[in-house]
């Protein structure tokens, strides 16, 4: 198929020319990269996109923290939730300590699994010989509001948790690219000397 | 033998799930906002368009998923068991 582009109103041969040049990959930025990759929003900042950097991170971050509010900490489980862990390791180093505080100051090791595990409403933390482990509670104990540190998401509440969090990492890896990849109009700046730029770069 | 009881502590945001089981279907607004808001952040040519373009991204994530949510209810409740009824 020909096309003419010239008989469209509007419509030119170096509108189409700049159309396919921003599709095509850009300039690597691998300061903007590894600044995005560990701060949601921080590699567009390091570029002097400050609004489009903030908005960013509050999208990733309200997500993430949207879905630790529905799920809780249990939310983000690397041992019991591995594949979901995956995704939701995408959102950077937040997810790697949140999952730490959850693995090592709200699990407790329980000698049946041979493992450490989420806490059942009858049982508290306990720390024996310096290994936090599960001791049931008694009836008096449980009526004067003892119990495990955290309540175990279950059910399709966790599922839509752990999705939010799972959604926050692929957003960020969209975010992350777009840091890495400058936009066309940056791009064109640089390679073009004493030319103006044949796009105005995106605010 | 240390014996040390960890602090007990009643509902907390951000550590204990929240028990909104009957109004689990209303969670997807916020999360379709957020990845509007996310998304168009990157995406939005002008940044003067970008409140609209985050509502419309918004209403295209729920009328989507709404249109989803009925085929997938029409196959399950209607079409299935005209296909294959369960013998009582």
């Amino acid at each position: 198929m020909v096309l003419y582009p010239s008989v469209i109103p509007g419509f030119s041969v170096d509108t189409l020319c700049i159309s396919m040049h921003r599709s095509t990959p850009q300039k690597i930025d691998p300061v903007a990269g590894l600044a995005a990759a560990v701060f949601p929003g921080a590699g567009h900042l390091i570029r002097k996109r400050t609004s489009r950097g903030l908005l960013a991170c509050v999208g990733v971050l309200g997500l993430f923290f949207f879905g630790l509010l529905i799920g809780g900490i249990d939310a983000i489980d690397s041992k019991e939730d591995r594949f979901w862990f995956l995704g939701e390791a995408m959102v950077g180093p937040l997810t790697f300590a949140v999952d730490y505080a959850h693995q090592n100051h709200f699990k407790a090791y329980d000698h049946a699994i041979k493992s450490t595990r989420t806490g059942n409403p009858e049982e508290h933390r306990v720390q024996i010989n310096g290994r936090w482990e599960w001791e049931p509670l008694s009836r008096a104990q449980i009526e004067q509001g003892m119990g495990p540190p955290n309540v175990k998401g279950l059910g399709r509440l966790n599922e839509i948790a752990m999705l939010s969090i799972v959604l926050a990492g692929m957003l960020n890896l969209i975010i992350f690219l777009d840091a890495l990849m400058p936009p066309t109009g940056q791009a064109t700046k640089r390679s073009s000397s004493g030319r103006a730029p044949a796009t105005k770069e995106p605010s | 033998m240390t014996l040390m009881i960890a602090p007990v502590l009643a509902y907390t945001p951000f550590v204990d799930a929240l028990a909104v089981h009957n109004e689990w279907y209303l969670l997807i607004i916020p999360i379709a906002f957020f990845i509007a808001i996310g998304y168009k952040a990157v995406r939005c040519y002008d940044m003067k368009n970008y409140p609209r373009e985050v509502f419309i991204f918004t209403m295209q994530i729920l009328i989507g998923l709404g249109i989803l949510a009925v085929i997938a209810t029409a196959l399950i409740t209607v079409l299935i068991p005209m296909i294959a009824p369960v013998p009582s």
